[in-house]
């Protein structure tokens, strides 16, 4: 029976033209939102293979100048390929390449950088603080991806197809009749749900899946598989909970412009008004402290450092009486050590300041993390960022291994510094190069499951709060 | 008539619980982001003053040293929020809020606010001009949608018109009404506005800046309320009026700005960070570095100076040799930095250029625009900080450098400035510019405006007249 519904609800939805109309233009739509995000992740993915190579090619170019006595290659910035000090001033690039899913959204990755470049001397925040030349008027607009439909786009429609659900029928008068056959009207409404929700989820990831295959998106593989099972998971919450909520109201008995204007109300509020309240109650809970401060107190303790700069080189080689070079060293030598001295402990005091940014900064989102669960189109915004790897705690992870990356370097280097030592090419082997590991996919699935439950909670109630409300419905009454 | 008309629709509009519970909504929202964003401004602003005089005061304590140095280590601007900033955000939130200013480089802002917020930042930023540009269009349009497609279902549009009222007075009077009822809640909203500027210390050009802002904001509703009124004219039912209007609003509110955003991307494509440095790298290389006395220029300057005061040796100079080619690499770098940036801002102006262009089709672009610069905190103004700050850095780093050349002879190492040299600098000070120099810039986005609230007029007349009962 329930089959039977579900077929004929197909059948006089087909019938309508305008819904034709509107399927086109979403499928249209969908294509877009692919079309841009792949470029997007395109020109992300030509920089990354640009950039692939040539710190190896570098490497081996030292490597080779080296041993055969020749002078540094001109467009990198080392003046003495055999001195610690001048190897240390190169940039190595530092990258974040985008995953193969990357078409799905543009996300945080237009706002984060995904290529820079890191050395022993670089300050781990202050690398990440330089802005990106992106314009700030795009960047506030925001971009067309298929996260923006999926999380603006797609409620609209369901709710433009199930707005008058049951109401339509009451109206017309055949919701009387129908009901008279040996069929219960809560088998008709889910029905009828089951029938748009199937219908509409359906088109979505089905046009999303063949769009992304055209983009040349890989979709099955090691972790990819799982992605996108979780993307069409989430997808498939999301659209459950609009469609309950449209069944929900349309249980309200209120008729069908006025069920209209309610959902568009909810519409607005969920996915404009709400979320922007979150983001104002987190800033005003969680403010973070003006960065002007830490400018401040991070140039307040450079000149001290500066002062005592031949104090703390004495006391440096007290505690590592083994770096002290065992000759009389150049006026030079002297200097570059008093400065990378000078250099280190300038870090370590900027480092605590620094870290108080980190924590409020993770406060403010964790309390994000709690209140997103206001409203299903903030819950489903991370998480489908996330699984396009475009997400902040993505960004989070390539910046801690950035960091780790200049740890390295100056393990590598300061000793060598310290201690007058000249670099052979054996020495160049060991160098440290930055790559990239990919956060386990069972962290990213984590979070991504938390985001899952909470839109098949809010489904739930609101399909909860419907099964309530049809035992009260009056079908031949009045509204 | 029209009076008549106009305080009957008044009347029925306020008396609609529907109006009333929208209109408190969005009054309550806006209060939130008033109060909110004022604070948030406040507080910004006095942290952004006190720091820029803790880097006066880092740069004058300075111990003895040489210029060369004090200018490495040099000093900060840090950029004061406009005094409207409380009301429309702009790009603030990705423009960064300080700038090192020191030798040789032209340093990108520092800390975007955007990157110290969570990802929920993106959906918006909730500043009260967000509410305006996209809640009052749509409270707009919930209540007129039915303007006249509801007298015609409910069967008075035909008595009205029968009764021998024109058909542009019913249009003109509802217009008015409505216009009414909107105004119960803008002005107590303007009035808040307006104290909320006078206690952020706002110069003349500040009011002046608030009274254009309204005043585009009105075009912009009364564009609406036109168009609303055109949609339920033209159509055949309540209905269809609604979905019209509503579909209006998702173009113009949802799609429009992120449309812009892709295809200015896609036609003007902005370098990465990497590129547009190694870019300027590049361009260094070739001129006069004052650090490496074996590039090939120096080597030419300091032919060129020798010959000058007539000497063979550097050392006996009574001139520092050092000093004169800091200042020459300096000058070389101003003009790599004044090209490479004046490419990358070019750039920028041409994106924002579809922005614009799109404006024709969707009002909220231009709005968007105007509602920014004239709040000061749109691109030209960060621009103009920026400049004004690099203007700074130039000339200071020209002090330093002169300092070092001329008190000083060839071959001193040990030349060192103190205090009164750091003292007698210029401290960096930044005033904005004024309304006028703002509505220069923004003479397109007004037209746009205009053009609008025009069409918009000549479709709810058009569609008024052959209003079929």
């Amino acid at each position: 029976m329930l089959w039977r519904i579900i077929t004929h609800e197909w059948r006089s939805l087909r019938a309508d033209r305008s819904l034709w109309l509107l399927a086109a233009l979403f499928t249209l739509i969908i294509g877009y939102g692919i079309f841009n995000g792949r470029a997007w992740a395109q020109s992300r993915q030509e920089l990354a293979d640009k950039l692939a190579p040539k710190t190896q090619s570098l490497i081996e170019e030292f490597k080779k100048r080296l041993a055969q006595g020749l002078p540094p290659p001109p467009n990198s910035g080392v003046r003495d390929l055999s001195s610690p000090y001048s190897v240390s001033t190169q940039y190595w690039d530092v990258l974040l390449p985008p995953t193969p899913l990357a078409a799905l959204s543009v996300g945080q990755s237009d706002l984060y950088p995904g290529a820079t470049h890191a050395r022993m001397w670089s300050t781990p925040d202050k690398l990440f603080a330089q802005s990106e030349p992106q314009n700030p008027v795009n960047l506030q607009a925001g971009r067309f991806d298929l996260t923006f439909v999926v999380i603006y786009l797609f409620p609209l429609l369901i709710l433009a197809l199930s707005y008058n659900l049951l109401s339509a029928e009451k109206e017309e008068g055949t919701l009387a009749l129908l009901l008279s056959q040996p069929v219960s009207l809560s088998r008709v409404v889910i029905g009828k749900a089951i029938a748009r929700a199937l219908l509409l989820t359906g088109l979505l990831i089905v046009a999303s899946l063949i769009g992304l295959l055209i983009a040349g998106a890989r979709l099955a593989g090691s972790g990819e598989g799982l992605r996108s099972l979780l993307w069409v998971a989430l997808v498939m919450a999301y659209g459950l909970f609009w469609q309950a909520l449209a069944v929900l109201v349309n249980l309200w008995n209120r008729g069908s412009a006025t069920n209209a204007l309610i959902l568009a109300g909810a519409w607005l509020a969920f996915v404009i008004v709400i979320p922007s309240l979150v983001n104002n109650a987190s800033t005003l809970l969680y403010p973070i402290p003006p960065r002007a401060e830490l400018i401040i107190a991070d140039r307040d303790a450079e000149p001290n450092v500066k002062r005592d700069g031949q104090g703390v080189l004495s006391k440096f080689y007290e505690d590592h009486p083994e770096l002290r070079p065992a000759a009389t060293e150049a006026e030079v030598g002297v200097f570059r050590r008093m400065l990378l001295t000078v250099f280190l402990a300038n870090q370590r005091a900027y480092e605590p300041l620094a870290r108080r940014y980190d924590i409020q900064l993770q406060r403010q989102q964790g309390f994000v993390d709690h209140l997103r669960f206001l409203t299903p189109a903030a819950a489903i915004h991370e998480p489908l960022n996330d699984l396009s790897g475009a997400g902040f705690m993505r960004y989070r992870h390539f910046r801690a291994q950035v960091n780790g990356f200049i740890e390295q370097q100056r393990e590598f280097f300061v000793p060598k510094v310290m201690r007058g030592a000249k670099m052979a090419v054996a020495d160049y082997d060991a160098l440290p190069v930055f790559h990239y590991e990919e956060e386990p996919l069972a962290e990213t699935g984590r979070r991504v499951m938390k985001n899952l439950l909470g839109l098949i909670i809010w489904a739930g109630l609101c399909a909860a709060a419907a099964a309530v409300k049809l035992r009260s419905y009056s079908v031949a009454g009045p509204t | 008539m029209i009076r008549r008309i106009a305080r009957k629709e008044f009347t029925e509009m306020t008396r609609d619980g529907r109006f009333r519970a929208a209109s408190s909504v969005v009054f309550l929202l806006l209060i939130a982001s008033f109060v909110i964003g004022w604070k948030h401004s406040r507080e910004m602003r006095a942290h952004q003053e006190l720091a820029q005089r803790s880097a006066r005061r880092q740069w004058e304590r300075q111990d003895a040293k040489n210029p060369h140095s004090a200018a490495h280590f040099g000093t900060y601007a840090f950029k004061p929020p406009s005094p409207l900033a409380y009301f429309d955000r702009g790009v603030d939130a990705y423009t960064g809020v300080a700038v090192w200013v020191e030798a040789h480089k032209q340093n990108p802002f520092l800390f975007r606010p955007a990157e110290d917020a969570t990802g929920i930042a993106r959906f918006g930023d909730g500043a009260a001009a967000s509410a305006l540009q996209s809640l009052i269009p749509l409270l707009i349009i919930l209540l007129s949608f039915s303007a006249f497609t509801g007298e015609r279902e409910h069967g008075t549009l035909k008595q009205v018109l029968s009764a021998g009222v024109r058909r542009r007075d019913l249009l003109v009077g509802k217009a008015l009404g409505q216009f009414a009822a909107l105004g119960l809640l803008l002005v107590p909203a303007t009035v808040i506005g307006v104290i909320a500027l006078s206690l952020n210390s706002a110069r003349a050009s500040d009011y002046a800046r608030l009274s254009f802002l309204s005043a585009g904001y009105l075009l912009y509703f009364a564009g609406f309320i036109a168009l609303s009124l055109a949609c339920s004219a033209w159509a055949k039912s309540s209905r269809v009026a609604l979905i019209a209007l509503f579909a209006f609003w998702i173009v113009n509110c949802l799609l429009a700005p992120r449309l812009a955003a892709d295809v200015a991307e896609r036609l003007y494509p902005a370098p990465t960070g990497a590129q547009f440095w190694e870019t300027i790298e590049q361009d260094m290389k070739e001129g006069v570095d004052g650090h490496n006395p074996a590039s090939r220029r120096t080597e030419e300057l300091k032919q060129q100076v020798l010959k000058q005061y007539g000497v063979t040796k550097v050392e006996d100079l009574p001139v520092n040799f050092a000093g004169i080619a800091l200042q020459a690499g300096e000058e070389y770098g101003n003009r790599v930095f004044d090209r490479r940036y004046g490419e990358l801002w070019g750039l920028y102006e041409k994106q924002n250029r579809i922005h614009k262009a799109l404006a024709l089709v969707a009002p909220l672009n231009a709005l968007r625009q105007f509602s920014a610069g004239m709040a000061g905190t749109d691109f030209a103004q960060h621009r103009d900080f920026a400049v004004a700050a690099e203007n700074y850095r130039r000339a200071l780093n020209k002090m330093m450098n002169e300092n070092l050349a001329y008190n000083s002879h060839g071959g001193d190492f040990e030349y060192e400035a103190d205090g009164a040299l750091w003292k007698a600098t210029q401290d960096f000070v930044y005033t904005a510019p004024g309304a006028t120099w703002v509505l220069r810039l923004q003479i397109w986005n007004c037209a746009a405006l205009a053009l609008w609230f025009a069409v918009a007029v000549a479709l709810a007349w058009r569609a008024a007249i052959r209003l079929d009962p």
